[in-house]
């Protein structure tokens, strides 16, 4: 290489670099059209189903579990309904919080690997797992809370919300809401063809409780305290522009006190009466309204259930497609 | 091995390529222990090894603190090695001296230029480590900022891999938005952040300052080789102390050598002196390099030198004395208190598990490992905040990443002990720090203070974000819900702070904009929190001599538990700032007799009264701040509690009820209590004792009898920022009593619109009034009579007098002490 360079061919490699580097950034700001996900065409059942079963010890779990969840979804059809071969499918459990599975405040590690399983024996392409924790660094939430192991030993990809892939996302009709960063993986089609929600039933300070359609502020960026000011229209909000094919509400144990957080063992109920049961429906508003009435209220007494089925999102009565139970 | 002389001998030394390759394999041990130190630590891995090493800090920390710190048994090994083996630690082990050997070799070209352009002050390093020394006694650590370990560690993780990563992580965010070539790009950026174990870019404040300390550290190398080494690092001035006994000094043959001059130029330490032949023991770091360079192969390590290669140490008695006095002068100034605060109390937060402030200093190393392994990338370097002396000390920024409540890391990491280690239990239960809330900040409470606002155009102002995310499991912020006339909601948020942890959650989350409204500070010393249990057994002791607590105790926190606790008549309860209230039974020994306990907690000891006063019957008795007594029922008051006791089962007698009374009201702590302010303004003269009630809203007055007719409008404006009294006064006319209201109103325009309504009312019954001045009194069908006057923000008003005369003196009475009181 020259030592020293004149003063011309430094204005022109200085232009040309400038020139080739503005023409790089300026074709990267295109952006290339991407579909937004729609709903999954299926001909699952549109009742809502509710599974019993109970375990004695500890170690049954995992397989009860899993019993459980396939009885519940061949009671609505099937996951082959659902998932056609070389689906996407994407499965957003709660992993908001960094603690153990026997504190109720994230979903059921064997719940969501059961659910993945069955995608992939269903002939998926891919089933990733992900949520946008609460904790700061998700590291400790994904392995304490046992869904990170989980799942990955069925085969399901698990990774973490990546801060970059967030982006404003326009909310059609939103009462509180005009727009929102929501993460692209949940959103575009190309990332994903079938949304299964699976939250867990939570006391919950803000919302009073944590359900499916709470569940969704897992799949958004954006300064999220500032959602819970107004709460429950903008949870509805929120819903409009997630399109979840299935939602499964984890109550195998449920929080009663002291929630989103939880912590203290007593808090928790594990009665077969109260929890113990899992929820299958392909509408959120139902599962969520079934799930208010183990903690003893009515789907209307919670505001965003209201309002979302007040936004026509779905069936506040969820008896009204078909209800069924099932006892393990 | 070595040693052989021989004429014949190849070029190059064995010594020099097993050196080259203990270097590098010791720094790449290094490097990995820092960049997957998250998960070695996790599993109790010794990350710190190398911190540990270093005797220069070890006899920092050992002599500031002044005690022996068994953690540092690295250090005294090498320390003792170093005997044998002489500055070996130099070249083969220390990290920065690797690091300085790579960027050497990169500012060779540069270095041509400008090298031994600056004085060689080999001495300096002695000097520097005697300042450091003497400064330990005057009982100043400052070994932390100069020791080589500390300094490498920070620039490695203060410095170079938030620098790296973010440099990753902006190339492949350009990368990413070119479709094409996103799909192999996204891939290796996700692997590489594994690889990096960098999911979050970190970052850390003050990075920028410790840039420039490295950049001078390491440009000094256009100079000179090892410039840091040779010249600065105290380290390597006291491991030149202790190698005079070294069994590996450099010989050369005296006899082949030619004198080419070769190892003399490239000796990075300048120990050898321009003949090639005279060895300073003190600065060869045993590279070895002379030995491969040399081309007849001339150099040999042994133990004997001959005394004519020896170069001594050679300090002169000026630099000495200057470097004592300077310490002297320096470290006390340095101690002076930047910050102007006398007892030593910053309000930092320091991470879990450290010592008192005055050891934490003393023994804290300013390696910056804690900030390192952070899960959080909370911990930061402080700057000024602890002083010049605690500067580069780790401190908890919760805006920037809060305490995680599962984690130890630091506290596992910490090489010199002024971070304990502590089990998970106990660090989710240790108090770092203290949340206190901004009121002018906090969404909820701005919302409330604006009220007449809102009243008009309602928008929901409830937040709460900090408390769903306190992870103290019973929570240690507490909603008390302000319910409006329209039937909305406030919930204003309060800190529990017995229970608070400090972990600094809440302040990281809180949404309003720029600087929270809920804010941490620390904690000196760091102190437990009560187990969650003892919580409640601080309130309910577990047994009061014979009486046993039956089960546990049941607390009902705010307003939709409390609707569960007592379903009607809890309004009356919420118009007060209820917080909780929680239950428990106690129960005689051998005895069905028992007991049902019930203490009140409110948001001020104000309202613990207004409870008290509206629930009081019988006779006073001497229990906590106010008690009565009516047979075998007692109602206490103290501070921000309100209690009552009474008979659940069996006989139980009043003795019963005031013992067990008095033992849980003396386990329970309140501060000094005066009774609320606006009793103060009721006239003396025929007051009935124990006639008050202090309260806020209209639902109170509304089961006082003050008129015949009910008044529905809340005509007097009542509300949670008015604070009234209404008391029973002794007339001589009549054998019933009448009554004197006294309101008080945030603003004086609230005040006369309330004024002006009760009189409209009054005049709306049809009744008479007469006015003097301000004063207007009205004579009911009963002939009683009741008067109103307003002053300030203040509104007086008398019900149920017998005479006209009466009622005026009455109100004037009120009036003569509120202006006596307000000026």
């Amino acid at each position: 290489m020259k030592d020293n360079i004149s003063r011309r061919t430094f204005l022109k490699t200085g232009i040309a670099v400038g020139t080739g580097l503005y023409g790089l950034s300026y074709l990267s700001s295109f952006e290339r059209p991407r579909l937004l996900k729609t709903f999954k065409e299926n001909s699952l059942k549109k009742k809502l189903v509710v599974v019993h079963g109970d375990i004695v010890e500890r170690n049954d779990e995992s397989s009860i579990i899993r019993e459980m969840v396939s009885r519940g979804i061949k009671a609505i059809g099937g996951m082959d309904k659902l998932v056609s071969r070389g689906d996407n499918v994407v499965i957003k459990p709660n992993i908001a919080w960094d603690r153990q599975p026997e504190y109720a405040v994230n979903t059921n590690p064997f719940v969501v690997a059961a659910l993945a399983e069955m995608c992939i024996e269903a002939g998926a392409n891919r089933v990733s797992v992900l949520d946008h924790t609460c904790a700061k660094n998700p590291g400790p939430s994904y392995i304490n809370s046992g869904i990170e192991k989980a799942a990955k030993e069925v085969g399901a990809e698990v990774r973490f919300v990546n801060e970059r892939l967030f982006k404003d996302f326009k909310i059609p009709g939103g009462k509180l809401l005009d727009s929102w960063p929501f993460y692209e993986k949940f959103i575009y089609q190309d990332e994903a063809d079938v949304l299964i929600n699976v939250p867990i039933a939570k006391q919950h300070s803000t919302s009073r409780l944590s359900m499916a359609l709470k569940n969704t502020m897992g799949m958004i960026g954006g300064n999220r305290g500032s959602i819970h000011k107004d709460i429950h229209p903008k949870i509805a909000d929120l819903n409009k522009v997630v399109k979840v094919d299935l939602a499964v509400l984890d109550a195998f144990r449920i929080l009663k006190r002291n929630g989103p957080t939880g912590g203290r063992l007593e808090d928790v109920d594990n009665n077969y009466e109260n929890a113990r049961r899992l929820v299958f429906c392909v509408d959120p508003v139902a599962v969520d309204s079934y799930g208010a009435t183990m903690f003893g209220y009515h789907g209307r007494d919670i505001g965003f259930i209201r309002e979302s089925y007040g936004a026509g999102l779905g069936e506040i009565d969820f008896k009204l497609r078909g209800f069924g139970e099932i006892t393990i | 091995m070595t040693g052989n002389s021989n004429v014949n001998i190849k070029k190059g030394s064995i010594n020099y390529k097993i050196r080259l390759a203990v270097q590098i394999l010791v720094f790449i041990v290094f490097i990995c222990l820092l960049i997957y130190a998250d998960p070695i630590a996790e599993k109790d891995g010794t990350v710190d090894i190398f911190l540990r090493m270093s005797p220069l800090s070890a006899i920092g920390a050992m002599v500031a603190a002044k005690e022996f710190i068994i953690k540092y048994w690295p250090a005294i090994i090498v320390l003792a090695a170093s005997l044998f083996l002489g500055r070996f630690f130099c070249g083969w082990i220390c990290p920065l001296g690797t690091t300085l050997d790579i960027t050497d070799r990169l500012l060779k070209k540069q270095r041509s230029r400008v090298s031994y352009k600056i004085y060689d002050a080999k001495r300096l390093k002695y000097y520097i480590l005697a300042f450091l020394l003497l400064s330990l006694f005057i009982g100043h650590q400052m070994v932390g900022w100069f020791d080589p370990i500390s300094i490498v560690t920070n620039a490695y993780t203060i410095v170079i891999h938030p620098y790296l990563v973010s440099l990753i992580n902006s190339f492949f965010n350009f990368l990413h938005k070119f479709y094409l070539i996103s799909f192999v790009s996204d891939k290796v950026h996700v692997f590489i952040n594994e690889a990096l174990f960098a999911r979050q870019a970190p970052f850390f404040r003050g990075h920028l300052i410790f840039l420039i300390v490295l950049s001078a550290i390491i440009s000094l190398g256009l100079f000179y080789k090892r410039y840091w080494c040779r010249d600065l690092c105290p380290l390597g001035a006291l491991f030149a102390l202790f190698s005079d006994w070294s069994i590996f000094k450099r010989v050369v043959g005296q006899n082949i050598c030619d004198g080419c001059d070769k190892c003399t130029v490239d000796c990075k330490m300048g120990a050898i002196d321009d003949t090639g032949k005279k060895t300073q023991a003190g600065e060869c770091i045993l590279c070895m390099k002379c030995q491969d360079i040399c081309p007849i192969g001339a150099v040999r390590f042994t133990s004997k030198q001959p005394s004519e290669q020896v170069v001594p140490v050679n300090l002169t008695k000026r630099g000495f004395i200057t470097a004592c006095v300077s310490s002297a002068a320096v470290a006390p100034l340095l101690s002076l208190n930047f910050q102007k605060k006398s007892n030593g109390d910053f309000g930092i937060i320091r991470p879990p598990g450290s010592i008192p402030e005055d050891k934490f200093r003393a023994k804290c190393i300013r390696c910056g490992k804690c900030m390192r392994v952070c899960k959080t990338n909370g911990l930061h370097p402080t700057i000024l905040e602890a002083d010049l002396s605690g500067m580069w000390t780790p401190q908890l920024i919760p805006r920037i990443g809060y305490c995680a409540h599962d984690c130890v890391l630091c506290t596992k990491v910490c090489p010199s002990g002024a971070i304990t280690r502590l089990p998970k239990e106990k660090k989710k239960r240790l108090a770092i720090g203290k949340a206190r809330i901004d009121r002018n900040r906090c969404i909820p409470w701005v919302g409330y203070a604006r009220l007449p606002d809102l009243d008009k155009n309602w928008e929901d102002v409830s937040c709460g974000v900090c408390e769903e995310v306190c992870p103290v499991p019973t929570k240690a912020i507490h909603f008390n819900t302000y319910v409006h006339g329209n039937g909305k909601e406030i919930r204003r948020v309060y800190v529990r702070e017995e229970a608070c942890i400090g972990c600094g959650f809440c302040e990281k989350v809180c949404p309003v904009n720029g600087r929270s409204a809920i804010v941490v500070e620390g904690i000196q010393p760091q102190v437990m929190t009560s187990e969650i249990g003892m919580l409640e057994n601080d309130l309910f002791p577990v047994s009061v001599e014979d009486w046993k607590r039956k089960g546990k105790s049941t607390v009902y926190a705010g307003k939709d538990k409390l609707f569960e606790y007592i379903n009607g008549g809890a309004e009356v309860y919420l118009s007060y700032s209820f917080i909780q209230v929680s239950k428990a039974v106690y129960a005689k020994k051998d005895t069905d007799n028992s007991v049902k306990v019930d203490i009140w907690e409110f948001g001020s000891s104000d309202d613990a009264y207004g409870i008290f006063a509206k629930d009081r019957a019988g006779q006073g008795v001497n229990i906590g701040n106010e008690a009565s007594l009516y047979e075998n029922y007692l109602w206490v008051w103290k501070g921000k509690y309100f209690m009552s006791i009474e008979p659940y089962r069996g006989n139980v007698s009043p003795d019963d009820i005031t013992f067990i009374g008095t033992a849980i009201v003396d386990n329970i702590l309140a501060g000094k209590v005066s009774l609320p302010a606006i009793l103060m303004y009721l006239p003396e003269d025929g007051y009935i004792q124990g006639s008050s009630r202090y309260f806020h809203k209209k639902i109170i007055l509304d089961n006082i009898y003050i008129s015949d007719k009910f008044i529905d409008r809340n005509v007097l404006n009542l509300s949670e920022q008015t604070d009234a009294v209404v008391a029973d006064y002794k007339s001589d006319k009549s054998s019933l009593p009448f009554k004197i209201l006294i309101v008080k109103y945030s603003e004086k325009s609230v005040a006369e619109e309330s004024f002006k309504n009760f009189i409209e009312l009054r005049e709306s019954w049809g009744e008479d009034s007469v006015k003097t001045d301000t004063l207007y009194t009205f004579e009911d069908l009963k002939g009683k009579y009741s008067s109103i006057s307003c002053i300030n923000s203040f509104l007086v008003i008398t019900f149920l007098v017998e005479t006209k005369k009466d009622s005026e003196s009455s109100i004037n009475g009120v009036i003569s002490r509120v202006k006596a009181n307000q000026g």
